[in-house]
């Protein structure tokens, strides 16, 4: 395994372990803490009024929404490619920059296509 | 050698490391800290006492803070999609801790680094901000949809003035990583003052878009109190409150310790014994608490500004004069090296 790929499994082992770690503390006082007592509470405040806003779920997935981040966000699309001028990339590197303009081009696509 | 090769010859100080000091603890109780310091250093610029009653100077308040909001119950309001709101609140700060942990050059040299973690850090930076944009937006309350659209213009405005005014370090430094710039950046700056100029300016505009980043004064819009009760972040309460102030902690913390390894760098670049580590270590702490300390004086000596003048400061004063900045330094690099 090359030290690249080393580094990048351990970052992300470390990231699910942060991860574990806060949604067991979440879950763990999710039980602890008090349970409602007034149903009114469950209001949304709208000083007073009554909400008007119909309920609805929210109709947006993850992967939309990473995509649609990472075609507004034009600037490190450049500053990736002026890597290429710093020093001769590495394989993992080139891997994550393919994906990067993969995942924009798709992105593009969609929004001419809309 | 990445620092992780030496430390994973040693099981158990790697588990330190990603566990204690730097880790999760560590960042944790370094997070609270600097709550307390922004707390009792704006109160004191303001003729305050600040937190004063639990621990010695008040320095246990934010802990107390935490663990009471932690237990209070749990209000769900109707007319709000839950699942969205549960993974932001536990993602985000995730998030940001093990990009502290792992980025940032605690020991004068990251646990893991690549060419380009810097630019990463400041993505995820602002992908975290519009990540709390999705809590606002997933629930059906006036104040949310608006605090939630303002913080996204927020963005807007700063997130490209933020990606210029890296490139600042970048180029003097000729790295993109930041244990690269961290450790590179002193002995730049001393062979070659004449960049001392550009760098400096550049380090004061890249902390007014951190502080449009962490939605401080003057740039609180989206939760403005006087306006939209508390913005994007209305509806929140108890043990989620308590992680969002926790994602807005840790948000701090990394912004500093960022803002001072890409502007200051370390005294001791590429350290392979323990005590030179502990001085890097100590060293950018205490860096990160100057930047923090300019960060904190601007919230209170400032008021909230309107979001299009927001946006007029950084699309017609910051972004150009970053760009500019950005070519001075290529044409004196092209002149000086």
């Amino acid at each position: 395994m090359s030290l690249e790929i080393a580094g990048g499994v351990l970052a992300t082992l470390y990231f699910v372990l942060v991860l574990l770690a806060l949604y067991s503390t979440y879950y763990a006082v999710g039980k602890l803490a008090p349970k409602k007592t007034v149903a009114t509470k469950e209001d949304i405040y709208a000083c007073g009024e009554r909400s008007f806003l119909p309920s609805r779920k929210l109709a947006l997935t993850f992967f939309k929404y990473i995509i649609i981040f990472t075609v507004f966000d034009a600037v490190p699309v450049l500053i990736m490619l002026a890597v290429v001028f710093i020093k001769p990339l590495q394989s993992l590197e080139y891997i994550m920059l393919a994906v990067y303009l993969a995942l924009s081009t798709v992105a593009a696509l969609i929004i001419v296509r809309r | 050698m990445p620092l992780f090769l030496d430390l994973i010859k040693n099981p158990i100080g790697l588990l330190v490391y990603l566990l204690v000091f730097p880790g999760l603890i560590f960042i944790f109780i370094i997070s609270l800290v600097f709550e307390w310091y922004k707390r009792k250093l704006i109160a004191r610029m303001q003729s305050r006492l600040g937190p004063t009653y639990t621990g010695s100077r008040g320095i246990l308040q934010p802990l107390a803070d935490f663990i009471k909001l932690l237990f209070k119950e749990d209000i769900r309001v109707d007319h709000a999609d839950h699942a969205v709101v549960d993974f932001v609140i536990i993602f985000a700060p995730a998030l940001l801790i093990a990009c502290t942990v792992i980025f940032i050059p605690w020991y004068g040299r990251s646990l893991y680094s690549f060419e380009g973690d810097a630019l990463l850090l400041v993505l995820l930076l602002s992908l975290s901000s519009i990540l709390v944009y999705l809590i606002g937006w997933s629930v059906q309350s006036p104040f949310t949809k608006l605090g939630s659209l303002r913080l996204v213009l927020q963005v807007a405005g700063f997130d490209i003035a933020s990606m210029l005014l890296l490139s600042v370090p970048v180029l003097e430094t000729g790295s993109l990583s930041i244990e690269g710039i961290a450790s590179r950046l002193p002995g730049v700056l001393v062979r070659k003052p004449i960049y001392i100029l550009p760098h400096f300016i550049a380090f004061v505009l890249f902390l007014l878009s951190q502080q449009a980043e962490m939605e401080e004064d003057p740039f609180d819009i989206p939760h403005a109190e006087t306006e939209i009760v508390a913005g994007h972040i209305t509806e929140i309460s108890g043990r989620r409150l308590a992680f969002l102030d926790l994602f807005k902690d840790t948000q701090m913390t990394l912004v500093g310790l960022f803002a001072a390894s890409l502007y200051f760098g370390v005294p001791f670049p590429g350290a392979t014994n323990p005590p030179l580590w502990i001085a890097n270590a100590l060293c950018l702490v205490l860096e990160a608490a100057l930047v923090l300390f300019i960060l904190y004086s601007i919230e209170a000596a400032t008021a909230r500004i309107r979001i299009h003048d927001l946006l007029r400061i950084f699309w017609h004063r910051i972004i150009p004069i970053s760009l500019a900045l950005v070519s001075i330094l290529m044409i004196m690099k092209g002149v000086w090296g």
